[in-house]
């Protein structure tokens, strides 16, 4: 086994172990159900209103109710609760190693610490992507349940290209949270970064600069507050990617290049 | 002889302060070298530097004839380690988590990992999740991923920490037997003077970041002294004094005769006294004590026993 298969397959153990990819699976597990429920409501109103339930807040947010509205709706979820979610997954997966200091243990081994440093972004990519599709499975579940109108062959590419573009963009802004992690050692520093960063988002795409701030890019991309793909330019991609690679880095120059005390 | 660990004026600051200052040791091959200090002396960073996880400021370290660094893959496969308490990943077994060790260590036997639980005493824990182990268990985990691979050279951070009395001995034993019949060199941090003086073969005294002491434990063991006492020890420590003894001034208890003719004929310095009217009543020949040395090394010695 060589010392990446081998670093893979202690992170990968870890994660197994953990209870963490359980609490990741149900928090991003509440988008569809949630997202099923406004559905309801404004599929059936009346059921709705014998319920207790406001029609007119879920109008508000999700329009009408049928299957390219419940589309949007997930991958939303997927760039907004993506990007909390799966920034968590690698707040796990490096800030534990600081806050618990179990990565004294990792760091004067055979095996090499950038390969320790790969394994684990790639236990935390394969980790989100499998919640991305746990987002649209369930979402397929829940939506075919409440018998969603609108569903046409047509439908499933755009739904799968929508959906796996949202989630790529929001897994390419995972590591600057793990830079976080690994230099503020542990768990409140980079959970400080991902909020500043989600509510930096938020104005900056109010401000309609959006496109060019790549946490704002992922929810763009998704549709929300009436944006589309068509306002993203091959420049916002590159921005994200950009920033990704940057982290990647970072955390790995953090690794090897910094004293861990 | 050949030399385990080898640092030439190695140093550290953090702000400007030095935390380890200009530290030049030698470590030879099969040596056990305590390296003992106080609290906050220096010692974990050392061995951090040791380890590569720490840059110095300035100075150099060999291990086994190679340079540290962080990317000296192949000298960490020959180097086992405990820094301070060892921590675990909670939700692995004593098992997994050694099977982990095994594979990031690039050790191809998997027995290997059954043979070190059975040699550290972790067989009736090996499946039981770490992070519910005892304090001592844990250290007992801590020193297996130290050892599971066979390593020619540990660096271990206080590795009796939190084992009771039976797994300290059990762990010195052990150690012995790895240096003794496998010429593993132990480089073993500690503030617990007692284990160091058992164990080591060489101690090192470092304080406020300074190595300040460098000993084989037989030359402090060589360290002996008449104690003596008597009624007027001022007149006593005349006449001693004038028969060509010298004799150490104490500002209270015994007087301390540190000639090598004193220690090995006290019934001449009893027969003096007796001679001059002042009866000694107390006589003894004295053997340093690593306690008493490392307080006096320390300027705590007001705490020594006297």
């Amino acid at each position: 086994m060589n010392g990446f298969a081998a670093a893979l397959w202690s992170e990968a153990l870890k994660a197994r172990r953990s209870r963490a990819p359980w609490a990741s699976a149900l928090g991003l597990a509440l988008g569809p159900l949630v997202g099923g429920l406004f559905m309801l409501i404004l599929k059936d109103p009346t059921w709705a209103r014998r319920f207790g339930l406001i029609t007119a807040k879920a109008q508000l947010m999700a329009g009408t109710a049928d299957w390219p509205t419940y589309v949007a709706l997930l991958a939303q979820m997927v760039a907004v609760g993506g990007t909390v979610v799966f920034g968590l997954v690698a707040v796990w997966i490096f800030g534990r190693e600081y806050g618990d200091r179990t990565v004294t243990g990792l760091l004067a081994l055979p095996t090499a610490r950038v390969t320790i440093v790969a394994a684990k972004f790639v236990v935390v990519a394969l980790w989100s992507a499998a919640l991305a599709v746990l987002v649209a499975g369930l979402g397929l579940v829940v939506g075919a349940a409440i018998g969603l109108p609108g569903w046409s062959s047509g439908l499933v590419p755009h739904a799968v290209a929508r959906l796996a573009l949202t989630a790529a963009l929001a897994i390419a802004l995972i590591p600057p949270v793990a830079l976080a992690a690994s230099a503020g050692r542990g768990y409140l520093p980079p959970i400080g970064v991902m909020f500043l960063a989600i509510f930096l988002a938020q104005v900056v795409a109010a401000l309609g600069w959006g496109a060019y701030f790549p946490w704002s890019v992922p929810a763009l991309a998704a549709g929300v507050a009436g944006a589309g793909l068509r306002d993203l330019g091959p420049e916002s991609y590159l921005l994200v990617a950009l920033t990704g690679l940057a982290g990647i880095g970072g955390t790995a120059a953090w690794w090897c290049l910094a004293d861990q005390v | 002889m050949a030399r385990a660990i080898v640092t030439a004026g190695l140093t550290k600051c953090y702000d400007g302060r030095p935390v380890v200052d200009d530290l030049t040791l030698t470590v030879r091959r099969g040596e056990i070298y305590g390296f003992l200090g106080l609290n906050g002396a220096g010692k974990t960073t050392t061995i951090r530097m040791l380890l590569g996880m720490v840059r110095p400021t300035a100075g150099t370290a060999r291990l086994l004839d190679t340079p540290v660094h962080p990317g000296a893959h192949d000298l960490w496969a020959r180097v086992g380690y405990l820094v301070e308490l060892p921590q675990v990943y909670p939700r692995l077994s004593v098992r997994e988590d050694l099977e982990v060790v095994r594979r990031l260590r690039r050790v191809a036997d998997p027995r290997a990992v059954e043979r070190v639980i059975e040699r550290l005493g972790l067989t009736p824990w090996s499946d039981q999740q770490a992070g519910t182990l005892s304090l001592g268990n844990r250290q007992r985990l801590g020193l297996a991923r130290a050892m599971l691979h066979a390593p020619d050279l540990l660096l271990l951070d206080e590795p009796a920490n939190g084992l009771d009395p039976a797994g300290v001995v059990e762990v010195r034993e052990l150690l012995r037997e790895l240096v003794h019949d496998h010429g593993v060199t132990v480089f073993m941090s500690s503030h617990v003077l007692g284990e160091i003086a058992r164990l080591a073969t060489r101690i090192g005294v470092i304080h406020r970041g300074r190595l300040v002491e460098d000993v084989d434990t037989g030359a402090l063991e060589r360290r002996r002294w008449l104690a003596v006492d008597a009624r007027d020890r001022d007149a006593a420590r005349a006449v001693l004094l004038g028969a060509g003894y010298a004799v150490d001034p104490t500002p209270a208890g015994p007087l301390i005769l540190t000639d090598a003719r004193a220690v090995a004929c006290p019934e001449a310095v009893a027969r003096l006294l007796v001679i001059a009217d002042l009866p000694p009543r107390h006589l003894s020949v004295e053997q340093e004590d690593l306690e008493r040395h490392f307080l006096h090394l320390v300027g705590e010695d007001r705490w020594a026993a006297p």
